[in-house]
């Protein structure tokens, strides 16, 4: 679940960054959008620490290490997609 | 002056990286592998298999040490757990010096395993590095220094870490390593800002033992007397005759100690003077039930009475307790110690990425130089070497007979000789093929290493995976993963090198 929410969060801020948008999407986005897609991703981070923080300590070590693999997800997925799209 | 500043900072993370990161790629990809210490046990362990949690396992104990050492002056028992299914026990005899073994705990008969290390050579190497004396835990100490210097330097040198965050453009030589560098280090950065402060804690008392110096005169025993006896609570001391202790009797005193803590569970029984009529049983929780490594116990006098328990000390010890209690994770579950282990490899690949940055970055800089660079050749012997000398002490303790004496130093001969095999050929061959040459041996090693166990009977890969033996199934998994992969990245390298030749 938090993963979830963790992976979601650091999508929407992935796309937010303008090299991004240009290797995922072969466009780039409005200035607002991408500001609202910055403002989504980094409530869905808060959202998710939240929720690690009211399970206790445990919670919250499981949060940063799932942070890791997100990111991991999110970095390895815009790699291959650059690739395939020359 | 802000540019001299961080030109101030490359150099000082170009050079505190490069010396120690050897060394620091040596005690994270050992530590990385220490959080499947019990797993790695018990594979190279392949005899033993008991039950987890029998609720006979302490009193077979009590007898078997009853039995085997009357007049010890300390028994110790390890009960069986979820990740190590076989009871321990070690005791220490009249004349000082130990003798443990391994017990069934649901019959409490002897198990006769090979004589092995198992995951206790990586534990080991990680913080001392088998080297003689104090000399590795000194050199693992001032690793973990430059790793907090590196860490920070880097953050300031690589300040594009955040913007560049997703960011990984393969087949770009320097730019993509530079990739990799960034994003294995921003990733596990969390973790190996903790895992290096951390570390340094555990080895405080060693390279800062002023404090203890000035206020116990040097005399660490009294210290360790004093900290252990913070915040413990004694009741009345007992002087009654009491009979000589009894399985039934510890089996009533853990019964007791588990009802004082409602959610934990007992993981370790000590045993003082077990033959007197002074006899104390010490209860300790199991590690696995708290963050902190400060462990409780409960203290009991023979006839079962609760004399002394210990709840935690001051709030210096506390801190101390969960520092070093994050460094061990020996409280995590299988999600979370998967994490531990993932970042821990992130952590390797930083490390690894770094160094190899460092070589690519001065030849290009430099292309017209003929000779390799000592510290390219070093690179090869460290970053595939180690690997393939962890691979070979498998292998070794697959493949030497069971009942061989001196079998312990001859698994660790495997470790070292394979190491130095692999310094003299990344030595004598340039450095691009002694690369996919070491690579591939690698992976020959790894997926060698399940193989001789098949042709065990009721042992080896499909025996573990009908009776659901999964941290041995895991194992071999592992092995086969990185076989592969190793494989597949030298069959390519090599592949290129042809393409370009």
């Amino acid at each position: 679940m938090t993963l979830l929410l963790i992976l979601g969060g650091l999508l929407c801020l992935c796309l937010s960054m303008t090299r991004h948008q240009r290797d995922l999407l072969a466009r780039s986005l409005s200035k607002r959008s991408s500001q609202a897609l910055r403002c989504g991703g980094w409530a869905a981070l808060c959202l998710s620490l939240g929720l690690a923080l009211s399970d206790g300590p445990l919670a919250i070590l499981c949060w940063i290490g799932e942070l890791s693999i997100a990111a991991l997800i999110v970095a390895a997925s815009c790699t291959l997609i650059s690739i395939r799209r020359p | 002056m802000k540019d001299g500043f961080r030109q101030t900072m490359a150099f000082l993370h170009s050079w505190a990286g490069l010396f120690p990161g050897w060394l620091l790629y040596a005690i994270f990809l050992s530590g990385s592998l220490t959080y499947y210490r019990q797993e790695i046990t018990l594979w190279m362990r392949p005899e033993l298999s008991g039950a987890a949690a029998d609720p006979q396992a302490a009193v077979h104990a009590i007898d078997r040490l009853r039995q085997a050492a009357p007049d010890a002056r300390l028994w110790r028992i390890d009960l069986p757990n979820a990740r190590n299914p076989v009871t321990e026990i070690l005791w220490k005899g009249e004349k000082g010096g130990f003798r443990s073994e391994y017990l069934d705990p649901r019959t409490g008969g002897q198990l006769h395993g090979r004589e092995t290390m198992g995951g206790d050579f990586l534990y080991y190497f990680h913080f001392d590095l088998h080297a003689p004396v104090r000399l590795g835990r000194w050199l693992v100490c001032f690793a973990a220094i430059a790793m907090l210097v590196a860490i920070i330097s880097g953050i300031i040198t690589h300040r594009r870490i955040f913007a560049d965050f997703f960011t990984f453009r393969p087949r770009k030589g320097q730019r993509s390593w530079l990739d990799a560098h960034n994003v294995a280090g921003v990733l596990a950065l969390p973790f190996c800002l903790m895992i290096s402060f951390t570390g340094l804690i555990t080895l405080a008392t060693m390279f800062m033992p002023w404090a203890i110096q000035r206020a116990y005169s040097s005399d660490t025993a009294a210290y360790a007397r004093d900290l252990k006896g913070q915040g413990m609570v004694a009741a009345a001391v007992s002087s009654a005759d009491a009979p000589a202790l009894s399985g039934p009797m510890v089996d009533h005193i853990v019964g007791r100690a588990e009802q004082i803590w409602p959610k934990g569970r007992a993981g370790r029984i000590l045993v003082d003077n077990p033959g007197s009529k002074h006899a104390t049983v010490t209860v300790e929780r199991r590690d696995a039930d708290s963050i902190s490594y400060d462990l409780v116990w409960l203290r009991f006098s023979a006839d079962g009475r609760l004399i002394a328990r210990h709840d935690g000390g001051g709030p210096a010890v506390t801190t101390h307790g969960w520092l070093y209690g994050l460094h061990l994770a020996r409280f995590s579950g299988g999600t979370l110690r998967f994490l531990f282990f993932l970042s821990g490899l992130l952590g390797t690949a930083m490390i690894a990425t770094g160094l190899i940055l460092w070589v690519v970055k001065r030849r290009t800089q430099n292309p017209a130089s003929p000779r390799p660079m000592a510290a390219e050749r070093a690179n090869v012997a460290m970053i595939a070497g180690l690997p393939i000398a962890i691979a070979a002490l498998l292998l070794a303790n697959r493949l030497l007979p069971a009942g061989m004496s001196g079998r312990m130093a001859w698994e660790a001969s495997a470790f070292f000789l394979s190491w130095i095999a692999a310094l003299m050929n990344a030595w004598m061959m340039p450095p691009k093929r002694a690369w996919t040459g070491q690579v591939r041996c690698l992976g020959l090693l790894c997926l060698a290493a399940p193989i001789p166990q098949m042709f065990v009977p009721d042992s080896g890969l499909f025996a573990w995976v009908r009776t659901g033996d999964m941290a041995r199934v895991c194992v071999d998994l592992a092995l086969f993963i990185t076989g592969l992969t190793a494989l597949a990245a030298a069959s390519k390298a090599s592949a290129r090198r042809r393409a370009k030749a």
